[in-house]
């Protein structure tokens, strides 16, 4: 009668009810802990691995952090790579060319801490060098598409 | 035995979730959810000292099943319970 949905493959309720909870506790001013989904943060953010978040209540957003929000009516975690024409660009960083662009008021949350699944490392994602390797790491997407366009060929 | 009181349970549509807002910390990484028969027994079990037999009385007094059944899924929802740690130690 009870599901685990620990794995993936199991999760049984819906993104949308999912992340209600979520923003409801990041609400009652709690930090929460998420399960990261996908391979779109990779290398730095695994499947599987969970973060920490906390409420964005506006303020100062500091470049190359990583962010829950919400874009065209789905959750994203995502790292905030700049500033467009006054929208807030995030990127995945497994990404090669897909942008979000958002505004400040779709942001829901900041992620403090990475948990990898793999070790028992507890990772900052704000200090600067996890911030400036995430944006580097954005930064060579020409070069990283040529790669995988390489790779391809091979 | 007796269910953890610091755990709440969540309904949120159709689906029934246990979470732990006791802490500054929630942990969402890891959900239990519950289908609405557990979830109506989580209820009913709620601050209070139970056992198996507790489990398979509510059954049988609320849901069309026999005395079999109610004890084989009274032993299943228990196992979870414990296995995940939503039991007081």
């Amino acid at each position: 009668m009870t599901e685990h949905s620990e794995d993936n493959k199991t999760r049984i309720i819906s993104n949308d009810l999912y992340f209600t909870e979520v923003q409801r506790m990041l609400d009652e001013g709690k930090e929460v802990r998420i399960r990261i989904k996908g391979g779109s943060m990779r290398p730095f953010i695994e499947d599987g691995d969970s973060v920490l978040l906390q409420a964005y209540r506006g303020g100062t957003l500091q470049l190359g952090s990583n962010l829950l929000a919400k874009h065209q009516g789905k959750y994203v975690f995502h790292r905030y790579v700049g500033k467009k024409n006054g929208q807030i660009v995030l990127a995945g960083d497994g990404n090669l060319v897909l942008r979000e662009y958002i505004d400040t008021t779709d942001i829901i949350a900041v992620a403090s801490v990475h948990y990898p699944q793999q070790s028992a490392e507890e990772i900052n994602l704000n200090d600067r060098w996890a911030r400036l390797r995430g944006l580097v790491w954005y930064r060579i997407r020409l070069l990283r598409r040529i790669v995988a366009k390489l790779k391809r060929m091979v | 035995m007796k269910l953890r009181s610091d755990l709440v349970l969540r309904t949120i549509g159709s689906d029934h979730l246990i979470v732990d807002p006791s802490q500054d910390m929630v942990d969402l990484s890891t959900v239990y959810t519950l289908n609405s028969t557990a979830a109506w027994l989580w209820e009913q079990l709620k601050g209070t000292e139970f056992e198996l037999n507790t489990i398979v009385g509510l059954l049988c007094d609320n849901y069309e099943v026999d005395q079999e059944q109610a004890q084989s899924d009274a032993k299943v929802l228990l196992g979870d319970f414990e296995k995940q740690g939503l039991l007081e130690k």
